[in-house]
């Protein structure tokens, strides 16, 4: 239902844009090829409020994979045959499978001939979408979402002190395993153990929710006093229904590291927020787009302030209410009853 | 020279008189001003109480709001302790319930504390539902106590508790400042009283003194000088106006002889020779007519520097006691120096340029005249001053200060060669008594005065202040005689040659002077008093306004003790025993920090200091010709003393230099010990190097 009111949203903005496009008969309007990896988010909610605000035409074509990689093919054949100005690719492997990584790119099968703006890919160096965040130097720009993984870890311990951390992760997703090391290595620094548990995989490598929730119970058995939840694509679709339901059981609380797996009922997170992100998205958008700028020379870049989440629903359900100070400045989310948990309502 | 005369004697009264007018009426001011602020320094203190706690208990009141147990609260502690990160002066907080039992407190609990929360008084204020809030004084705090209070349900009450003691701080700090205020106005009225009237009359009294010198020795020669417009001038003008009256009688006499003369017969002539013998006596005992434009006022001249030269020097004094700190502020990582020592470098260059200026500037003030040279270097070091209150970081703020530091030179050298080409033999202790004045009491004043400021109005602001000084010395040079007095014996000044300085730096008995004495003196000078002691200060928690009093301490005691000793070390005692007991006496004063690291203690280690170094200043230089005529007999008096000038200003760059390397080995206290040890271990040497006979008073002062 939410989706389908977004859905509505992006609409209206569409045509809003579109009357300032036809205001300026002589600008023809910009074409975006838009790949979403699970329908659309606020972040595509903020890509176009920016095009909108800034007055800039755009016809932005959505095209959704809706989990399913074998629709990919097809999208890039539709790229070829109608060659827009540019394609804006959410999420790792969207991005990935569009651009290919830097030291294998296959052009009968990669786009190279058309600026990409990526989004919301955690880790783009360790991913090898580019190899220096200031200097893409190739046809790929973007933005990452992930707070700092240090201050994730100390705004968790400034909502809780912890001396055991549990983490969940996927192994066969890279950017999961290299924030499970980076977490490690804050962990020598700050004086905590880590307790990482990586996800079964089936006969096809695939990971697989089996056994997640024995997973949080041995967790919680081990004296872990947080599960963090890392930026992983997997664990994000496993979190709500298994995950989070098995720790609530237990009684420990889960740290987000997106806003998308703060919806799924973690206690805090640190996290950019959606909208935020796909402004900035867009302001890259139209550096090449408007100014062009070279993908190559733009820097992938992130937010520089992230908001700390606090669900007090969950809270109140752990008996771990947030520390006073902290209600100077985290963003309280009390979700209504009859709502979904997607829908946070600040107060 | 003035005697010390009648006259002279009624200007000290008066001063003395208009001093102690001003010192009661500053220290009643004071007196008032301080019952004021104690009688409204505790309720303001207990009104801040007041609205931090009011935003506490906000906090308190949206957590609850959200469904949180008021008794289930988490971190209250932590934000009673980020309370009192930013607010010192609280030293306990609490909550309690409505009966009275803490749930949450943080800090040192004063005793009676317990009793008075369940007091029933204190517990009605927990149904309070308006924004009051009631003190009390408990134990050695003040407690305020206010409600918490969720629209008329009551939670509990909410304690903040005022150290007593803190309020006994600042009102400590406060008298400081006030002594500081009035040591300063004490000298600046000094100061503003010799320049409107004590000038004047010194150069009145003077000009008198010289007329009547002058007719006693029979000169009745008109003058055509300009005479003030005072009682002196009047004067002048009347005894003026009598030589101008006797100047055309001689005139009328002499003409009317010699037309007698002309004109009589040759017995006419015999009885008039005994006439022209008398004229020809008095033309030989008295002299008429007009005499040359003499070179006027040489006196009130040489006074007219005093207020260029304070007020400039100022300008830099205002800044000893937070210059570090402000470097501090700048700093940028540079690899390979530590930060410690990349805070002493803009002091360090300071010097350097200073030091090696100097000799060169001297010559160059020649050529271009005084007064241009110390115009060019107020003008230079205003722009330091400006780019120094406006710097981006340390790399243009030491471009500044060596703008400030090249113009100090520049006025400092020219200044003092306007002192020198204005008098003679004579007159040179006077002069140079004026010039060391001025620079006195800007040392008194600057530092503590720039303390305040820095504290009051930031770093930025205080350099403007600098600059505004600076600023103003250069209206006060303007104002400067634009004639320059030319030394009839003038000899062009030149800077120490690399033959002179290699000859000296090898020679034994001038190295005993120069790097056992004047050196250490000045390492342990720059080195405590401008590198150490405004960080060590501020690093102990303190503020730029206390290392500015640290500074002061050490001016009053050199401006109370240079003289007395200057006078007494020709009198009393072998001049090389002064230097050495003021190097041991500077050389026990940082030993002092090994007994406690207080502040107080370091009072007494920048008293110890300036006491070493006011006995041991005076007698430094005058051994350098009482014990190496050899030298000056081979190299000349100039050079000597210029090598001798080099080294000792060598030793100012030196002291931050070494003082922070100091600071990398052992910190500040292990610095300050270290420092002094180094000048304990000099003065010692130089006893014992002193001892021989070689090292008696060649000319003893007085047998």
């Amino acid at each position: 239902m939410m989706r389908a009111l977004l859905a509505l949203i992006v609409i209206a903005f569409a045509l809003e844009a579109g009357g300032d496009a036809q205001a300026q008969v002589t600008t023809r309007p910009y074409r975006i090829y838009a790949i979403t990896f699970r329908g659309m988010t606020d972040v595509e909610k903020g890509f176009q409020d920016y095009f909108a605000a800034r007055r800039i035409p755009v016809q932005i074509t959505f095209r959704d994979l809706n989990r399913d990689s074998s629709r990919m093919p097809g999208f890039l054949e539709e790229i070829r045959r109608t060659k827009p100005d540019l394609i804006y690719t959410w999420g790792t492997g969207n991005t990935l499978a569009v651009a290919g990584t830097y030291d294998n790119v296959d052009p009968s099968v990669n786009i190279t001939d058309i600026p990409i703006v990526f989004t919301l890919v955690a880790a783009p160096v360790l991913a090898k979408v580019v190899r220096d965040l200031k200097n893409p130097g190739r046809n790929v720009t973007g933005v990452f979402h992930v707070a700092p993984t240090e201050s994730q870890i100390r705004a968790m311990a400034s909502y809780r002190p912890f001396k055991s951390l549990g983490i969940l992760y996927t192994p066969t997703e890279q950017n999961s395993v290299v924030v499970v090391e980076e977490v490690r290595e804050v962990s020598k620094r700050l004086g905590f153990t880590v307790i990482a548990k990586p996800l079964k995989l089936d006969a096809n490598k695939k990971a697989t929710a089996e056994g997640a929730a024995d997973m949080v119970r041995e967790l919680k058995q081990q004296n872990a006093e947080w599960l963090y939840l890392p930026p992983d694509t997997f664990l994000g679709t496993i979190a709500q229904k298994t995950v989070i339901p098995a720790a609530l059981a237990v009684g420990l609380p889960a740290f987000a590291s997106t806003e998308q797996l703060m919806e799924t009922g973690a206690v805090a997170g640190l996290v950019s927020r959606y909208h935020s992100i796909g402004q900035f998205t867009a302001y890259k958008a139209e550096q090449i787009l408007v100014n062009k700028v070279s993908p190559a020379k733009i820097p992938v870049e992130t937010l520089t302030r992230f908001a700390l989440q606090v669900r007090m629903d969950i809270a109140e359900q752990l008996k771990l209410p947030p520390p006073l100070p902290m209600f100077n400045y985290a963003e309280l989310i009390v979700p209504k009853p009859e709502e979904a948990p997607a829908a946070p309502a600040k107060q | 020279m003035l005697e010390k005369n009648y006259l002279w004697r009624i200007y000290w009264r008066l001063a003395g008189v208009i001093m102690v007018c001003v010192v009661v009426a500053l220290a009643v001011v004071s007196y008032f001003s301080h019952r004021v602020f104690d009688r409204e320094l505790v309720p303001e203190t207990e009104q801040k109480a007041a609205t931090v706690g009011a935003s506490v208990r906000a906090l308190v009141l949206k957590a609850t709001g959200y469904g949180i147990d008021f008794s289930q609260l988490y971190g209250v502690e932590q934000t009673f302790a980020e309370v009192f990160e930013e607010n010192p002066e609280f030293a306990y907080m609490a909550i309690t319930n409505t009966d009275g039992n803490v749930l949450y407190a943080r800090g040192t609990e004063p005793i009676g504390a317990r009793t008075h929360f369940r007091n029933p008084v204190v517990l009605q204020i927990a149904h309070e539902t308006t924004d009051l809030s009631k003190a009390a004084r408990v134990g050695q705090q003040y407690i305020v106590s206010m409600p918490i209070n969720n629209d008329g349900k009551p939670l509990g009450v909410l304690h903040v508790g005022i150290d007593a003691a803190f309020v006994d701080h600042v009102l400590l700090e406060v008298l400081l400042d006030v002594l500081v205020v009035l040591v300063v106005s004490l000298f600046f009225t000094l100061e503003l009283l010799n320049f409107m009237a004590g000038a004047r009359l010194a150069s009145g009294l003077g000009e008198f003194a010289r007329q009547v010198d002058r007719m006693k020795a029979g000169d009745f020669t008109a003058t055509a000088r300009i005479r003030a417009n005072d009682e002196i001038g009047r004067l002048l003008r009347r005894i003026d106006s009598a030589i101008d009256h006797l100047n055309v009688r001689y005139e009328f006499l002499a003409g009317e002889l010699q037309d007698k003369v002309r004109t009589a017969t040759a017995q006419r002539r015999e009885a008039l020779k005994p006439a022209q013998a008398a004229l020809e006596a008095i033309t030989k005992r008295l002299r008429f007519g007009s005499a040359p434009q003499a070179a006027d006022g040489d006196e009130m001249n040489l006074n007219r520097i005093r207020a260029p030269l304070f007020a400039f020097i100022l300008a830099e004094e205002l800044t000893r006691s937070f210059l570090p700190s402000y470097v501090n502020q700048l700093i940028v990582a540079i690899p390979g120096i530590s930060p410690q020592v990349v805070i002493g470098l803009p002091i360090m260059l300071f010097m350097l340029i200073v030091a090696l200026g100097q000799p060169y500037l001297g010559s160059w003030s020649e050529r271009v005249g005084r007064r241009k040279a110390m115009l060019v270097g107020a003008v230079v070091a205003t722009i330091g001053f400006t780019g120094t209150a406006l710097a981006y970081n340390l790399y243009d703020l030491i471009l500044w200060r060596s703008l400030c530091a090249l113009g100090y030179a520049m006025v400092f050298v020219a200044a003092q060669g306007y002192v020198l080409d204005r008098t003679g033999q004579q007159n040179r202790a006077q002069g140079f008594a004026l010039f060391i004045g001025a620079i006195m009491v800007a040392t008194v004043c600057g530092p503590s005065i720039g303390g305040i400021l820095a504290d009051n109005i930031g770093f930025r602001a205080s350099f403007g202040v600098s600059a505004l000084m600076s600023l103003i010395s250069i209206l006060a040079i303007v104002r400067l005689p634009a004639t320059e007095a030319v030394l009839p014996t003038g000899k062009p000044t030149r800077g120490p040659r690399m033959r002179e300085i290699m000859a000296l730096v090898v020679n034994r008995r001038f190295m005993t002077l120069t790097g056992l004495a004047a050196m250490p003196a000045k390492i342990i000078l720059t080195g405590v008093c401008f590198y150490l002691v405004p960080l060590y200060i501020v690093s102990i928690g303190n503020t730029s306004s206390m290392a500015g009093r640290m500074l002061m301490v050490y001016a009053v005691m050199m401006v109370l003790i240079v003289p007395l000793s200057a006078s007494f070390s020709d009198a009393t005692m072998r001049r090389d025993r002064y230097v050495s007991v003021g190097l041991i006496i500077s050389g026990l004063s940082g030993l002092l920090l090994l007994l406690s690291d207080s502040f107080l203690v370091l009072f007494g280690v920048v008293f110890l200091l300036g006491l070493g170094q006011a006995l041991s200043i005076a007698a430094q230089s005058a051994l350098v010709a009482e014990h190496c005529q050899e030298e000056i007999r081979i190299y000349g008096h100039d050079a000597v003393y210029g090598v001798y000038r080099l080294l000792e200003r060598l030793g100012n760059a030196l002291g931050p230099l070494i003082a922070s390397l100091l600071v990398i080995l052992w910190g500040y206290q292990g610095s300050f010990v270290a420092l002094s040890a180094l000048v304990l271990f000099c003065g010692i040497a130089f006893t014992i190097a002193t001892h021989g006979s070689e090292w008696q008073p060649a000319t003893p002062a007085h047998p």
